[in-house]
């Protein structure tokens, strides 16, 4: 794989969602993920080759197409109902964007897990079932809901990158 | 970004954790206070109904198909974007393993504006396929034309600008010698009477005969050259170049010999090579060099020997004087430095060599503190200020 697919490959779903969180449109902020990546690879030579030096430009990059493409939709008012930040917010952009990483490498992650252990992880912290409703939707054990648990767990924290366990423990010890 | 963005953040991050410090505490509260909607968005992180919301529309993505859909839009752009692009490509893959540069990009990020590139009207097109042809009794033959034209009264050499193809013959031709010669910012290829394949880099000659002798197949180089030789077992084939000589019986290598050393790599099979009473024998992977009275072995890099066979520009902890010969051989430049530019450093990278030069200086810009113009058939070499 080029350096280019690899880049796009490894941001692309982190960035769509980045990007729908602003636009509330899926198909609109992919759009507008891959337009901002056409302009990256023109201007390759304006970015230095760090890789967060990049990241950050993407991100950079996918906030002001999304800010332009609400303007030009005229639906301003709509996008600051939902998100209710100021354009100048940059606390919230930062957060946003490690919280798009975080969902990324989440996702990734569970797609990685044996189906079993998916299934019970999902059920369990996702969507917030209790242990005893898993056992009554899946037909199994307890021990083996507790297990497959705590195997997604192990996982997530093993693969996660350690920048990001601090979200992830935060999202997941309130359920 | 305003300067306490990375602070706030790294508050919060350790706010997750359960890290924070009094004071800290003291400045998220405050941070907190200020806007109602900071602790909105601090409380948005721990819904877990969200984050199901979230995966859920990751889940809606396929990475695959938008790279092809990125693609496509890329192609729907102008022809000169796409040409463009490539040269960014090149300029990544240049970038990779180049430590040196890296600082040199930190240090001076280069602006749009100072950068000066060549303009299309001084553009320089690469090297293309074409040759001239001294025939033993020194008659010259340009072999630049399209049409293709027997070249000899035996009716044996053959060719046209992309290529000459030497015709085995039953009747006895003398041993005679014609010279294939290969100026700058050309290429060429050619058939031997053996069938022995041979590709001729810029700026180099072959001797050759319209036959072969019967004890041996004997062709002098000067300048580089790949061969690919016709397995003839009791014939051996010997390719003389500045008093080496490379014998072998069917194989393909590489031999180099623009400077005083001689460079023999070996892709396929064996050969050996002898300077004076000194010999080695080659195994595929490995090189010879020969200098003044010095023949020696080691192992090569095949990617940076035989690039431009591949059709690339591959440099490897090059200096600037070492490219600079190159691509004045294939762009046929004079190259000059102004300045002081630094001769010792070291470059590493590769382009395609079918691109204009305006593409490869785009790309040693973008890696290097140096900065090139173009006055006609010369570049001068300057170090950006």
């Amino acid at each position: 794989m080029q350096k280019e697919e690899v880049l796009f490959k490894t941001h692309y779903n982190g960035l769509c969602h980045f990007a729908w969180k602003i636009v509330g449109d899926l198909s609109v902020a992919e759009d507008l993920v891959q337009d901002s990546f056409i302009s990256y690879f023109k201007n390759t030579d304006q970015v230095s080759d760090n890789e967060i030096a990049i990241k950050n430009y993407l991100y950079t990059a996918v906030r002001f197409a999304c800010y332009n493409h609400i303007r030009h939709e005229k639906v301003r008012q709509k996008y600051w109902n939902i998100v209710g930040f100021t354009e100048e917010d940059n606390i919230a952009l930062e957060l946003n964007m490690i919280h798009s990483e975080v969902i990324q490498e989440i996702y990734k992650i569970i797609e990685q897990m044996p189906s079993s252990c998916q299934q019970v992880f999902r059920l369990g912290y996702l969507e917030g079932l209790s242990n005893l409703e898993i056992t009554r939707e899946l037909q199994i054990s307890i021990n083996t809901v507790k297990t497959q648990k705590q195997r997604g767990m192990k996982m997530l924290l093993k693969r996660l990158n350690p920048e990001f366990i601090p979200f992830i423990i935060f999202l997941l010890k309130n359920i | 970004m305003k300067e306490n963005t990375g602070h706030i953040t790294d508050l919060i991050k350790k706010f997750l954790c359960g890290q924070l410090a009094a004071e800290e505490q003291e400045e998220l509260d405050n941070w907190l206070k200020a806007n109602p909607k900071n602790r909105q968005f601090l409380e948005s992180f721990h819904q877990a109904k969200h984050i199901e919301e979230d995966l859920g529309i990751i889940r809606q993505l396929d990475v695959n198909k938008a790279w092809a859909r990125l693609n496509a839009k890329k192609y729907k752009e102008s022809k000169s974007f796409r040409r463009w692009s490539l040269g960014v490509a090149a300029s990544i893959v240049f970038l990779l393993g180049t430590t040196l540069l890296w600082n040199t990009y930190h240090n001076a990020v280069p602006k749009a504006k100072e950068r000066i590139y060549v303009s299309k009207k001084q553009d320089i097109a690469p090297a293309t396929s074409g040759a001239v042809l001294v025939l033993a009794d020194g008659t010259k033959v340009s072999l630049n034309n399209h049409s293709t034209k027997t070249l000899t009264k035996n009716n044996n050499l053959i060719g046209n600008s992309n290529e000459l193809i030497v015709k085995a013959t039953e009747t006895a031709i003398p041993l005679q010698y014609n010279s294939l010669i290969v100026p700058k910012a050309s290429f060429y290829k050619m058939t031997l009477a053996d069938g022995t394949k041979v590709w001729v880099n810029a700026l180099s000659q072959l001797k050759f005969p319209s036959q072969f002798s019967v004890n041996e197949r004997r062709v002098v180089l000067d300048g580089e050259a790949y061969f690919e030789v016709m397995p003839k077992p009791g014939h051996p084939f010997i390719v003389e170049s500045k008093g080496n000589e490379i014998k072998v019986l069917g194989t393909h290598f590489n031999v180099n010999a623009y400077s005083d050393v001689v460079r023999t790599t070996l892709a396929e099979g064996r050969v050996e090579v002898r300077q004076n009473d000194q010999r080695v024998e080659l195994f595929p992977g490995e090189y010879a060099s020969s200098f003044k009275d010095n023949l020696v072995k080691g192992k090569a890099d095949l990617t940076h020997d035989l690039a431009w066979h591949n059709n690339e520009f591959y440099f490897k902890k090059e200096t600037i004087t070492a490219i600079a010969h190159q691509l004045s051989r294939w762009y046929d430049l004079d190259v000059t430095f102004r300045g002081n530019v630094q001769m010792d450093k070291e470059y590493t990278g590769s382009i395609e060599r079918d691109v204009k030069l305006s593409q490869v200086l785009e790309m040693l810009s973008f890696v290097s503190d140096l900065k090139f113009e173009i006055d006609g058939k010369k570049l001068i070499i300057a170090t950006k200020t």
